[in-house]
């Protein structure tokens, strides 16, 4: 293992305003929740190392501006990324509904080689909620993942920390998967960005 | 170095307007004269100016070398005025406003609250000075008056009611200001008439900025850039937010007040080089990291000052031809497409 180069999965959240995108990114990645995160602007961007299995790796989340689908990141944000999140929130009916054009602009923006066969990941966030205020059903949310293609589907609720460990360690394993699935394609080396090797001791001025 | 867009507009309504604002400061500075004695700057902007262009130039210089009075807590009580005077917006009736508020919830409501209770969170200038009502009314507000131009067919430059991003640059109006319609008339009137091609639903303008930052950043400083280039961080990734926002979405709040006391000074487009200042200043950090991405996605706190003097030593470095676009860019749709052209 230790002749290879650290594996870099990117993986980008999507889904409208308000569904819990960021703070499911910082459960995940610092195991806190705040009800003080800003609306994220253009995209935001944390790694995680992680081992799957046996294999070190390091998972690159951005996390995204979920107001209109159409202030579209253009391609600097989509390139290379290795599977895609895409957020509800189980207690507002449209983020529900937006979640296949959200698919949709994903593979436009990304442009991705072989669409049908692309990882991605379905999550209905805010269970902590009274039953009541829940307007998803989870039956009704897995009818939907079922026919986008059989995407897995995840129930999590950020402030609580439910299930979000679980959700990411499926969206880690298929982002790996994808990853090596390209790994022999050369054009595929602009997908990295944040993983450089080497000294850069010298740059320092 | 001059200013396309400030020296081409003169209005004859600024000089009604700073006789209605030199009564009001009057009006007002009889009351606090008692706990406040003015500086020489308050009492330039109360003072009559015969010409315009010479009575801002004015301004403005003294904003460049000496900066406006701060009390203990950073804040300058008469700011506002500078503010208004600099982007030649009048106060405004505060009747129209309360029309405004009764008139209800725009159809960006929504939106609109979902973003209230996450602007600029901790900010303790804020927080003591500016209610989450407040901010709900001026936004929804602007959004009403913008869907009202869209209902009458006017709105040539595509003005979006609401995008997010204009929650925090409503913010430091509303801490500035000493009324609500005030703050309102300020945060409007910027939109529309200073950076429109921010606003419109697609953000053309600010996609339009954060390339000019790599465009600039490439001729000021071509070794962090070919450094951040080799790491595919265009400015699109890391500079959005700070474009959009004016630099507003750096803490701490006094400074970005400080901050725009220049930018109306000597025009928005400025911004584009504070936001590469704001990198040179951490420079050797990024040049000797191996994940500049985690330096850049939250900018260190602002130092206003370091920032602007950083920002105008650029200027000799820009061609005329790439100036020129930074001028134009946060309100001629046709910069988009000139800038492909240059490269």
């Amino acid at each position: 293992m230790s002749s290879r180069k650290k594996t870099i999965l990117k993986v980008i959240i999507l889904g409208d305003s308000g569904v819990g995108k960021t703070s499911l990114m910082q459960q995940f990645i610092n195991g806190k929740f705040s009800n003080q995160y800003k609306a994220t602007i253009g995209a935001d961007f944390l790694p995680k190392d992680l081992a799957i299995d046996d294999k070190q790796v390091t998972m690159q989340i951005w996390d995204t501006a979920g107001q209109e689908r159409f202030q579209s990141l253009g391609v600097a944000f989509y390139r290379g990324s290795d599977c895609c999140v895409l957020v509800y929130d189980v207690t507002n009916t449209k983020s529900f509904e937006s979640i296949s054009s959200w698919k949709d602009e994903f593979l436009v923006q990304a442009n991705v080689k072989d669409p049908d066969n692309f990882p991605f990941v379905v999550i209905g966030n805010k269970i902590d909620v009274e039953e009541n205020k829940r307007l998803i059903s989870g039956k009704k949310a897995q009818a939907l993942c079922a026919q986008l293609g059989n995407l897995p589907y995840f129930e999590t609720s950020a402030k609580e920390a439910v299930n979000v460990e679980q959700a990411f360690d499926v969206v880690a394993r298929n982002a790996l998967q994808q990853e090596e699935s390209l790994e022999f394609a050369d054009d595929y080396t602009d997908a990295v960005n944040i993983h450089v090797d080497g000294d850069n001791g010298s740059c320092a001025c | 170095m001059s200013d396309i867009r400030l020296e081409r507009h003169t209005h004859s309504a600024t000089n009604m307007h700073s006789r209605q604002l030199n009564r009001k400061i009057s009006l007002l500075s009889s009351n606090d004269r008692r706990i406040r004695k003015k500086d020489a700057l308050e009492k330039f902007i109360e003072s009559h100016q015969t010409l315009v262009i010479t009575g801002l130039s004015q301004l403005r210089h003294n904003i460049l070398i000496e900066g406006l009075a701060k009390d203990d807590s950073g804040f300058c009580p008469y700011r506002v005025y500078v503010w208004s005077i600099l982007l030649r917006i009048p106060p405004m009736k505060a009747q129209t406003y309360v029309d405004l508020v009764k008139a209800g919830k725009s159809k960006s409501f929504d939106k609109i609250l979902n973003d209230i209770h996450r602007t600029l969170k901790g900010d303790k200038l804020l927080e003591t000075r500016v209610s989450s009502e407040m901010l709900t009314r001026c936004l929804n507000s602007h959004a009403l008056q913008i869907e009202a131009i869209q209902h009458s067919g006017k709105n040539h430059q595509n003005l979006s009611p609401y995008v997010q991003g204009m929650n925090i640059l409503a913010a430091p109006f509303l801490c500035a200001a000493k009324s609500e319609p005030e703050a309102f008339a300020l945060f409007s009137g910027l939109l529309t008439r200073y950076i429109p091609m921010y606003v419109v639903p697609t953000l053309t303008g600010v996609h339009t900025g954060v390339k000019l930052v790599d465009k600039c950043l490439e001729i000021v400083d071509p070794k962090l850039s070919q450094f951040l280039q080799s790491k595919l961080l265009q400015a699109e990734i890391y500079a959005l937010p700070s474009i959009l926002t004016l630099c507003a979405c750096t803490p701490p709040l006094v400074e970005v007040l400080e901050l725009w006391d220049f930018l109306f000074a000597y025009g928005c487009h400025m911004n584009v080089l504070l936001v590469i200042a704001q990198m040179i200043l951490m420079r050797s950090k990024l040049l000797a990291s191996k994940n500049p991405m985690t330096l850049l996605r939250e900018f260190p706190p602002l130092q206003a000052k370091e920032v602007i003097k950083l920002a105008i030593s650029f200027l000799p470095l820009i061609p005329d031809s790439l100036y020129e676009l930074l001028c134009k860019h946060t309100h001629d749709p046709t910069v988009g497409n000139r800038l492909k052209d240059l490269e």
